[in-house]
């Protein structure tokens, strides 16, 4: 299995409703709103990489999300 | 109620496996894990309130080998 961490800035007013799609994907281990550079961090596992790139690929596509920054585990 | 933090943490070259063990042994460690991107090292804590959170980073900041550490707190939200 494969772990990552996306971090993901929104516009202000989409942070709970961007947490609310979040939390409907089925690889999410936990998910947060957070200070900082970054609004949303999200903890995925996943089983391949490709799986991984689907979900930043959704998410990215996601209503008022300005960008997200995938940290994938070696 | 716990407040969760994402800690990116940028490390010394080759000392990521060092530090992540070092990050096991923290009791407020949820999960700890070495990255590709822009930083190293990714660690997930939980602490009681965020006078602890301070003194967690701290200490995880003064790991050697650690050589940049940045804080993601949790924004506690009324609505759940």
């Amino acid at each position: 299995m494969l772990n990552a961490c996306i971090l993901v800035k929104t516009i202000p007013t989409r942070i709970v409703a961007t947490l609310s799609d979040i939390k409907r994907f089925k690889q999410l281990r936990k998910v947060y709103p957070v200070y900082g550079r970054w609004d949303i961090v999200a903890f995925m596992e996943v089983s391949e990489y490709r799986e991984l790139k689907e979900i930043t690929a959704q998410i990215n596509a996601m209503k008022g999300v300005r960008s997200t920054e995938t940290l994938a585990s070696l | 109620m716990m407040i969760s933090a994402c800690v990116l943490i940028r490390t010394e070259r080759g000392r990521f496996d060092e530090v992540v063990e070092r990050m096991k042994q923290f009791s407020e460690t949820k999960s700890v894990m070495a990255v590709l991107g822009r930083y190293d090292v990714v660690v997930d804590i939980e602490v009681p309130d965020y006078d602890s959170l301070g003194r967690v980073v701290m200490k995880m900041g003064n790991i050697g080998g650690v050589v940049f550490t940045e804080t993601l707190p949790e924004l506690k939200m009324e609505v759940e």
